[in-house]
């Protein structure tokens, strides 16, 4: 096949136009990675230190503001590490404790447990590791994809995306019942089995972090009241296992009080709510430590 | 990383924007193109690149020696054999023979625990040692010059644009082109990215959503006849699909450094006959099992009964190289008895020359390609006799259609149109359709559209585990 240059560009030139124009009439079609994607994409990648971490999975990153215990413990650099159906896999705890200011006096890991996080969904699901995963080459193209997409599909309106990790989402009166029952839906037989490694896993770290002397302070992030029957429920949970794993492996408990007026979706605080959790969380660090 | 993803493109991009500034110099073009093919491949497991510099340059080493002191050729020959199929045995067959070896004491009464080897498979292996050990074959067998210098011989073989699923290309065919690196004329880059286009459009437009039916129909544990053979039909197109896109992906992606592949697929469902088929399929590892198994072990020239021994041997052999399963083998074995009977029966050579009785045949040819791929695709051998055994219910046929979209439908539909009239081109010796240059433009750009604007979940190539 021969062709000039001028009929090689001509041609050339007709394919970007048409494939142009289609693009931009079928925008939204386009699959564009999300501001969901790109942003657990920085996160993953985060290079930043910290004098302390947030752990935990979506309950974490939307109940817990590092601002806020910025603010109560003055000086002090916090980050949130929370990502969605979290599995705590040994990869994961490790970049969380890489996270943490090697120079920092007092540094410090909070870990939000969800039950959930334990079970065999959130090992299938591990929305860390899909991340984390990803070769420079990709993480490269999908960040230019966005800058690209992000001028012609609208970004999410109701999220917003703090650069410490924490996420407010805007309330939705409906979302409460739809919420509890997504959340059933998705727990279902093998898929709503506690894992005994992946509770080993965060143990094993809790006394490897304290053995190093960092402070470990662990709690059961605040939910609804039907959220926690149905979770007690569907693990076959009982209150106080939580607190006494975490304990023994060498975590300072902190109970929290009744939320459920302050949730959400049934499963999530709304904003008010995680601001008034996440001082209280921070104060109880705060008079923890010497 | 996979080709259909943005991480490809963004390493596409940056190997072409060097690639145009080097490759009119004879060393530094080497050099990038290595490079950046062990960047790409490091991406997965670093340790990948070792292992493929490794086994490579000792089979670089091997040649020269073989050349040089022809009275050890055959040692070192063997040598080199030794050292691509241990790899290759290690790394992909190890679990798979340590399993069969505890099975078999168990069955005389041993109980033992076999060891696991747990290590990731590295991608691309079964056709990187392939290629790389025809290269020696063809140096001892005095049918090519052992190369002299390693950065052609690693820029062959390390390549990124064949090195994650073949196509197995020859050091005898791409050397030439090789060494005397030609820069591609407008032309040929429009081939490349019209080959790179279409690869795209069978991959995310045809492949993928066959793709979801056929996962579909496979998880299930007791699927209704009818339901099975759509699963058949779809995964064989979606395999074809899959396969001979990221093998025009591949071709494209050479034309524009200046190389030229050749082909790996030849419209294999318009094929009369399973021997015909074989030459139209993945014809790069047929031809390679042909040429370096198949004759050596005499052909078809030793009598009959050997010859069905040498086609049994390398089907097999072909079904192995597949996966350390026994579903493969038994693809294997299924496909070598066809050929077998086909060949003993000597109808396909009686067929008259007639079109519509071809026709018929390549109907036949298709469904009972179809029906082999249930080995192939089925998690085991149980549930591939469970799938056969429903065969003869047609039940659940138009459900199973229904339930997998519009967009498979739609997709099977032009793979039977696309087959049909390849068919009808070449057994009616119709006119094959010209397309000037504003069609051939607006095709690409529909290709294009086609790929972005479906939508679809990512699947992995089928080939990449391999």
């Amino acid at each position: 096949m021969s062709l000039t240059v001028r009929e090689f560009y001509a041609r050339l030139l007709g394919v970007i136009l048409i494939v142009g124009a289609g693009a931009w009439l079928e925008r939204r079609r386009i699959p564009w990675p999300s501001d969901y994607d790109a942003y657990f994409l920085d996160k993953a990648w985060e290079r930043r230190t910290f004098d302390g971490v947030l752990l935990g999975d979506s309950r974490t990153y939307r109940g817990l503001s590092p601002a806020i215990f910025a603010e109560v413990d003055a000086g002090r650099r916090w980050f949130n590490f929370g990502f969605s159906s979290l599995e705590y896999s040994k990869r994961y705890l490790d970049r969380a404790e890489s996270l943490l200011d090697s120079a920092s006096k007092e540094r410090t890991i909070v870990v939000g447990i969800d039950p959930g996080d334990f079970c065999r969904l959130s090992r299938t699901q591990n929305t860390f590791g899909k991340f984390d995963e990803l070769a420079a080459f990709e993480v490269i193209g999908r960040q230019l994809a966005r800058r690209v997409g992000a001028h012609v599909v609208q970004a999410a309106r109701d999220v917003t995306w703090h650069t410490d990790g924490w996420v407010t989402y805007r309330e939705r009166a409906e979302a409460r019942a739809a919420g509890l029952d997504h959340w059933k839906s998705q727990y279902t037989g093998d898929a709503a089995e506690i894992l005994d490694d992946d509770v080993a896993a965060l143990t094993d770290a809790i006394k490897r972090w304290r053995r190093k002397g960092i402070s470990v302070y662990a709690l059961r992030m605040p939910t609804s009241n039907a959220m926690e029957r149905a979770e007690e429920r569907i693990f076959n949970l009982d209150r106080g296992w939580l607190r006494t794993k975490m304990a023994s492996a060498g975590a300072v408990w902190i109970d929290l009080p009744n939320v459920d007026a302050e949730t959400s979706d049934a499963s999530h605080l709304t904003e008010s709510g995680a601001r008034r959790i996440s001082r209280l969380v921070a104060e109880r660090v705060r008079a923890g430590r010497p | 990383m996979s080709f259909h993803s943005l991480g490809f493109g963004v390493f596409v991009a940056m190997f072409f924007a060097v690639w145009f500034v080097v490759r009119g110099h004879s060393r530094l073009r080497w050099i990038w193109l290595i490079g950046a093919s062990c960047a790409f491949y490091g991406a997965i497991h670093w340790w990948f690149v070792a292992l493929l510099i490794g086994t490579v340059t000792l089979d670089f080493l091997i040649a020269i020696a073989i050349e040089r002191r022809r009275h050890l050729g055959r040692a070192l020959m063997i040598a080199s054999c030794v050292s691509n199929l241990g790899v290759l045995a290690t790394f992909k067959y190890a679990n798979f023979f340590l399993e069969q070896v505890r099975f078999g004491l168990e069955l005389l009464g041993v109980v033992v625990h076999s060891p696991v080897l747990n290590v990731a498979l590295p991608i691309g292996i079964s056709f990187y040692t392939f290629q790389s050990l025809s290269y020696v074959f063809d140096v001892y067998a005095g049918r090519l010059p052992a190369i002299r210098r390693l950065d052609h011989f690693l820029a062959i073989v390390t390549m990124f644009a064949h090195l994650p699923s073949g196509p197995i290309v020859r050091v005898s065919h791409i050397l030439p082109q090789i060494v005397d690196l030609r820069r591609p004329s407008y032309g040929e880059i429009w081939i490349g990215l019209e080959l790179i286009a279409t690869g795209f459009f069978k991959k995310i437009v045809l492949a993928d959503p066959l793709g979801a039916l056929a996962d579909r129909v496979f998880a299930e544990s007791h699927p209704s006849g009818g339901l099975v053979w759509v699963g058949c039909v779809a995964f064989g197109f979606q395999i074809y699909g899959d396969f001979s896109g990221y093998t025009d992906i591949a071709r494209g992606l050479a034309r524009l450094i200046g190389i030229d592949f050749g082909e790996n697929f030849r419209h294999p469902y318009t094929a009369v006959g399973i021997a015909d088929f074989w030459r139209r399929w993945h014809i790069s590892l047929s031809s390679w099992v042909r040429d370096y198994l198949y004759f050596p072990l005499g052909g078809s020239r030793l009598g009959e009964s050997r010859t069905m021994f040498n086609v049994m041997t390398c089907f097999l052999v072909s079904g192995l190289w597949h996966g350390a399963q026994w579903t493969f083998i038994a693809w294997g074995a299924y496909h070598g008895a066809l050929v077998c009977l086909e060949r003993r029966l000597g109808v396909v050579r009686a067929l008259p020359r007639g079109p519509a009785v071809r026709a018929a045949w390549a109907v036949g040819t298709f469904l009972v390609v179809s029906l082999g791929w249930i080995f192939f695709r089925a998690p085991s051998i149980a549930h591939a006799v469970v799938m056969f055994s429903s065969l003869t219910n047609f039940s659940g046929a138009v459900d199973a259609l229904r339930a997998g979209g519009r967009l498979a439908m739609a997709a099977g539909g032009m793979c039977i149109a696309l087959e049909a009239y390849h068919f009808a081109v070449r057994e009616c010796k119709l006119p094959p359709i010209r397309v000037g240059a504003g069609l051939a433009t607006v095709r690409m750009a529909a290709m294009v559209l086609c790929a972005m604007l479906v939508p679809h979940d990512s699947r992995p190539f089928v080939y990449f585990q391999f």
